[in-house]
């Protein structure tokens, strides 16, 4: 076990290189540079070669790229090219916001997903079962984004019960995850009720059945456990689009993110800020998938690892 | 699938491999006609094709035609989905925005599986570093915030459909990609496949006969899920101002401008949505038909 | 079009006389005293080191740590604020400012002379992102004569140099602090003004509070001394419509209304909704450097095509805009009525008379060729907002109508910003917000054509009453050239003018005594909170 994190460890050590040349690439195609979003609309042109002279962005790419790993072997990711505050730090002040809805919206959408699932799965082929299953295809199919409008106006804005923007009190919370989870909740019923039913079939569950056991623990212990795994290979790629999906929810409900980070970052052509988002992006993605991969081991001992 | 003489005389239940499409179209269609998620989500879908096809006919009223004196206008009889805010026909709009949306999804289908299918076959079929290599590839575009992605491909090559298209696609290579080399992984133990390298026939020859068709199941199977997957992400893009150029009517973009007025005119956002959301509920109930009818032991993920 | 107030922290602080500032009523103001305004910032505040942003919400927020050495006066003159008052040599290249004494910055240290040349230097040496970096590069030299005398040495005449003092990019700065900060200030900002930094939550919140020792706000306000608002708080929300659901919930206070919220607002009783002029304005430009847009007169013929007045009302109700003849726009200084004959007013069929007489004929389509037969499709190039959006499609349908088929390509502002120098564009549409008659050579000079001449317009006559207009120090004679600066551009048309923006701004009924300027500017330094 040890042997194979340390393998993905390393293995992961290619794949962030790549990310980060990636990112250079993308930074050398597109159009604009920091120093004229820098500048502003009313700069001269002396004004914004100036700046593009402070900034060292008068080198060509690959020795810009150079210097990037140069900060990094130092344990730096840059200065973020508008506040000259550390990378780090930027990321820092926000990422925590982010995490937070990010685990909120795991935790919630396994709980009502696995719930859901459960239930469709006992009941399956009865109206209950379609009802269920329904609401759970109607959950993915709907545009995160207008769920979350209409969050605020009716929690917020009639109701009152929950305030509208920013982190400040725990109520905030409850609109963004709840906005975040739906999706995932939809994905993870109709995979826990799919992966119950086919349990519910084979041999062992009838075995254990035979051997006495009430059928609520058969369905837990046996049943459950087969659905987890898929399960867990969605809550890892729910990470994965931590930074995305995020964006459009810290938009809408003010929330201090790096989703929103990263694409004022992109806007403002900040490319150490860019490269940080994208690396912590990578790296949360990375560690939780081996996070969940470590989890499969433990969940079915069949798995092996060479 | 018809195998050559080698294949048949290799006695296993090969020929019943995970994920063949299993006898004849007739057959299948029999099969599926009493299958309730493939029905309705074919339904759906086929409305959707349909909308987009006879859009000149249904769409009657200029889709981009400004009309200051009706602006706003609630659904009635000349306006079923009433105008928004140039007083532009919101049915009309939407019709013919059917014609984007399929376009949207098609294209981001048919650009994800085309580099899917060549990375995942190569992955799965030679292995070894060969395998190494694509797979980190995957774990990079997994790995990248697609979002960003999408924005930079945006920035650079300029707002248009066809843009989105890329952006969208591109990040979904590695969704097939996976799926892929997991079929082709699984179908190149099969012993007749063994049988085919060791009489020493080429390496194409073999994909193409003997490991494409039982990739074929999950490729379909998935392409429904990233056809919706394209659509809501195409909205979300024309949301924060990414998608369409003005005055295009793309649903997302269609919603995006009634977004401030989601109080009062409620009707600009709620109808696009909706499509979006039928259009997205017809493929993936699709989807699902799809995979049980074809596959009832295939998982996805 | 800017949603918070960019206009409230410039103009709050209106200082006028000479004398020592006079102790406020103590009695009166103690019960007054206390609690909070919040308002609403539409991004980030990238620093607060006013040397390094010309980032408009940044300067928001730090307009009310430091403070300029003059203002400007509801009659558009400049008076002085942290300055008393100023000669300017005959030959217009020196001014010699007489300080205000008794000031002192928040961390103790005194305002003298020393300290506006030591903030001065530093913006020559550091404020490359500064809007006013330009305007002391003309400045040769500057000299700290004795504690309360302050000269400053220009190359040339520069009349915009009292505009230019007075932004807050121009406030000053404490030596103390900046040299013990080692110059990076972007989270420590010690001032003179009403209010210090009390807080900064990244990404959230940003609070001010109350200036305790401040006592020398100018004779406009009742008030000498310490504001009555004990703190400021600027919350970070970039959503429209979450803004306004924070403005009804009661977690904002001070909102500038959209178009569509008007009607809610006008009748609530717990919202004050004040008007004002904003000081810019929104244009249709014509990339003079590409054909055919060099030719005037094709210029002049899509110009009237334009429908003013639809744009106003459809995108701004009629309430939040008021459309424009004249590249100066009415609420600035050079403003003229009499230059409205000139403007290229809204008249589809001689617009149709004058594409066709040059030669761009209608198809059987209705749409236009141009002369050698290949399609015209101009393209416009314009932001991602949602104004200019909806601006850009009314434009599309009123070229329609002419038989132009316009297209338009939305950019983000860095990919924008880049590429209006390289002429890649036909048509550009955005707006500038500048105080001053000199704006003419920010945005339609010859020397910006490689960056902020977005038409890349040059044209020899109008860069030389450009010239001599930000030359020269005589009001009237100004005025006069200014003018005929407006004839010109009006006739050769690199911009038709369409609206200034109108702001409404909801204010919570618990602020009370606040002032409105003869623009509509809000003054807030007699507000206060209704406990």
């Amino acid at each position: 076990m040890f042997r194979y994190v340390l393998r993905r460890l390393m293995l992961a050590v290619p794949v962030l290189l790549g990310v980060s040349i990636c990112v250079f690439l993308m930074a050398s195609l597109v159009p604009g540079d920091p120093a004229t979003v820098l500048a502003g609309d009313t700069a001269s042109a002396e004004q914004v070669e100036r700046i593009r002279r402070d900034l060292g962005l008068d080198q060509p790419i690959p020795i810009q790229y150079l210097r990037f790993l140069e900060r990094l072997a130092h344990g730096s990711l840059g200065e973020s090219t508008r506040t000259h505050r550390e990378v780090l730090l930027e990321i820092a002040d926000r990422f925590p916001y982010t995490l937070a809805l990010a685990l909120g919206a795991v935790v919630v959408s396994t709980i009502l997903g696995i719930a859901m699932g459960i239930f469709a799965a006992v009941r399956r082929g009865r109206a209950a079962d379609y009802l269920t299953m329904g609401i759970a295809i109607v959950g993915l199919s709907v545009p995160t984004f207008w769920i979350a409008l209409l969050g605020i106006i009716v929690f917020s804005l009639n109701l009152h019960w929950l305030p509208v923007t920013g982190a400040r009190s725990p109520q905030s919370y409850i609109l963004p995850i709840f906005a975040l989870s739906l999706h995932s909740a939809a994905v993870k019923a109709r995979i826990t009720r799919s992966s119950m039913l086919e349990v519910f079939g084979q041999d062992y569950l009838r075995t254990a059945r035979a051997k006495g056991l009430r059928e609520r623990v058969v369905l837990l212990r046996h049943a459950l456990k087969n659905a987890l795994i898929p399960i867990s290979t969605i809550i890892g790629l729910q990470f994965g689009s931590l930074l995305g999906g995020a964006f459009i929810i810290e938009t809408i409900f003010g929330w201090p993110g790096i989703g929103r980070l990263a694409v004022q970052a992109i806007f403002n052509r900040d490319f150490p800020l860019i490269q940080g988002t994208v690396l912590v992006g990578a790296v949360t993605y990375m560690l939780a998938n081996l996070a969940v991969d470590i989890v499969y081991a433990w969940l079915d001992p069949r798995i092996r690892y060479s | 699938m018809r195998g050559s003489i080698r294949v048949s005389a290799i006695p296993s239940a090969a020929a019943v491999a995970v994920g063949r499409r299993p006898g004849t179209l007739v057959e299948f269609l029999q099969r599926a006609r009493r299958s309730p998620p493939f029905v309705i989500g074919a339904a759906l879908f086929l409305g959707v094709l349909l909308m987009a096809a006879l859009a000149p006919v249904i769409g009657v009223q200029d889709p981009i035609a400004i009309n200051i004196r009706e602006r706003l206008a609630p659904p009635s009889v000349r306006h079923l989905f009433g105008t928004d805010d140039f007083g532009r026909d919101v049915f009309s709009r939407v019709v013919w925005g059917s014609q984007l949306a399929v376009r949207l999804g098609t294209l981001s289908v048919l650009v994800a599986v085309s580099g899917g299918i060549v990375l995942g076959l190569v992955a799965g079929y030679y292995g070894g570093w060969v395998d190494q290599l694509i797979s980190r590839i995957f774990d990079l575009i997994f790995a990248f915030p697609y979002l960003l992605f999408a924005i930079a491909i945006v920035a650079i090559l300029g707002p248009s459909l066809d843009n989105l298209v890329v952006a969208l696609g591109l990040f979904g290579w590695a969704g097939f990609g996976r799926v892929i080399r997991g079929s082709v992984l699984s179908a190149r133990q099969r012993e007749y496949v063994e049988a085919a390298r060791a009489v020493g026939a080429r390496p194409s020859r073999i994909m193409a006969r003997h490991i494409l068709p039982n990739v074929v199941a999950p490729v379909i199977i998935l392409s429904a899920t990233r056809f919706g997957g394209a659509l809501l992400a195409g909205s979300g893009l024309s949301f924060i101002g990414l998608g369409v150029p003005i005055p295009q009517p793309e649903w997302g973009a269609i919603m995006a401008t009634g977004r401030d007025y989601m109080g009062t005119a409620w009707w600009v956002t709620v109808f696009p949505g909706a499509l979006i959301a039928l259009a997205v509920l017809g493929v993936n109930l699709l989807g699902d038909g799809l995979r049980d009818l074809l596959d009832p032991r295939l998982r996805d993920a | 079009m800017p949603r918070f107030l960019s206009v409230v922290p410039l103009v709050f602080v209106v200082a006028a006389s000479c004398g020592a500032p006079a102790p406020a009523p103590a009695a009166e103001t103690t019960s007054k005293v206390g609690g909070s305004v919040t308002f609403v910032a539409m991004t980030d505040p990238d620093t607060l080191d006013l040397h390094q942003t010309s980032n408009p919400v940044s300067s928001t927020i730090f307009g009310w740590i430091y403070e300029p050495l003059v203002y400007q006066d509801l009659d558009n003159s400049y008076k002085g604020l942290l300055a008393e008052s100023w000669t300017v040599s005959p030959d217009s290249k020196t001014i010699t400012f007489k300080l205000r004494g008794g000031i002192t910055f928040t961390d103790g240290s005194p305002f003298n002379a020393e300290a506006v040349k030591f903030t001065f230097e530093r913006l020559q040496r550091l404020g490359a992102k500064s809007p006013i970096f330009e305007t002391f590069k003309n400045v040769t030299s500057m000299e700290a004569k004795d504690d309360l005398t302050f000269v400053m040495n220009m190359k040339d005449p520069y009349a915009p140099i009292f505009h230019d003092l007075q932004v807050s990019y121009a406030g000053i700065l404490s030596p103390k602090t900046v040299r013990a900060a080692n110059d990076n200030i972007s989270r420590t900002a010690i001032g003179t003004g009403p209010y210090s930094l009390k807080e900064f939550q990244t990404g959230q919140q940003i609070t001010l509070e109350r200036n305790p020792g401040y006592k020398w706000a100018p004779a406009l306000y009742q008030n000498r001394g310490a504001p009555y608002v004990q703190e400021l708080r600027y919350r970070v929300i970039a959503e429209p419509a979450t803004q306004l659901a924070a403005l009804d919930a009661g977690e904002v206070d001070v909102l500038g209304l959209r178009a569509q919220d008007l009607a809610k607002y006008a009748n609530d009783a717990r919202f004050r909704v004040y008007d004002s002029f904003t000081f810019g304005l929104t244009y249709l430009g014509f990339d003079a450097k590409r054909p055919p847009f060099d030719n005037a007169k094709l210029r002049a013929a899509l110009a009237r095509a334009v429908n003013k007045a639809e744009i106003v009302q459809v995108v701004f109700e009629n309430k939040l805009a008021k459309a424009q003849c004249c590249p100066i726009a009415e609420s600035i200084q050079g403003y003229d009525t009499r230059l409205k004959e000139f403007e290229l007013t809204f008249d589809p069929a001689r617009a149709k008379a004058e594409l066709e007489a040059l030669g761009y004929k209608a198809g059987a389509d209705g749409l236009r060729t141009m002369p050698d037969g290949k399609p015209f499709k101009p393209v416009l190039y314009t932001t991602t907002s949602d104004t200019h959006g909806k601006i850009a499609t009314l434009l599309q349908a009123q070229l329609k109508g002419v038989g132009v088929d316009l297209q338009v390509k939305q950019l983000e502002s860095g990919a924008l910003l880049a590429a209006t120098p390289k002429a890649e564009h036909d048509l550009y549409l955005n707006g500038y917000s500048w105080n001053e008659p000199d704006m003419f050579s920010l945005f339609l000079s010859c020397d910006r054509v490689t960056s902020s001449n977005r038409v890349l317009y040059c044209n020899g006559d109008l860069e030389k009453l450009i010239k001599a207009g930000r030359t020269e120090l005589d009001q009237a004679r100004r005025m006069q050239i200014y003018y005929d600066a407006q004839k010109l551009t009006m006739q050769e048309a690199p911009w038709q003018p369409l609206y200034m923006p109108v702001s409404k701004t909801a204010v919570n009924a618990k602020v009370l005594d606040l002032k409105q300027g003869q623009a509509g500017g809000l003054y807030w330094h007699d507000a206060w909170v209704k406990k």
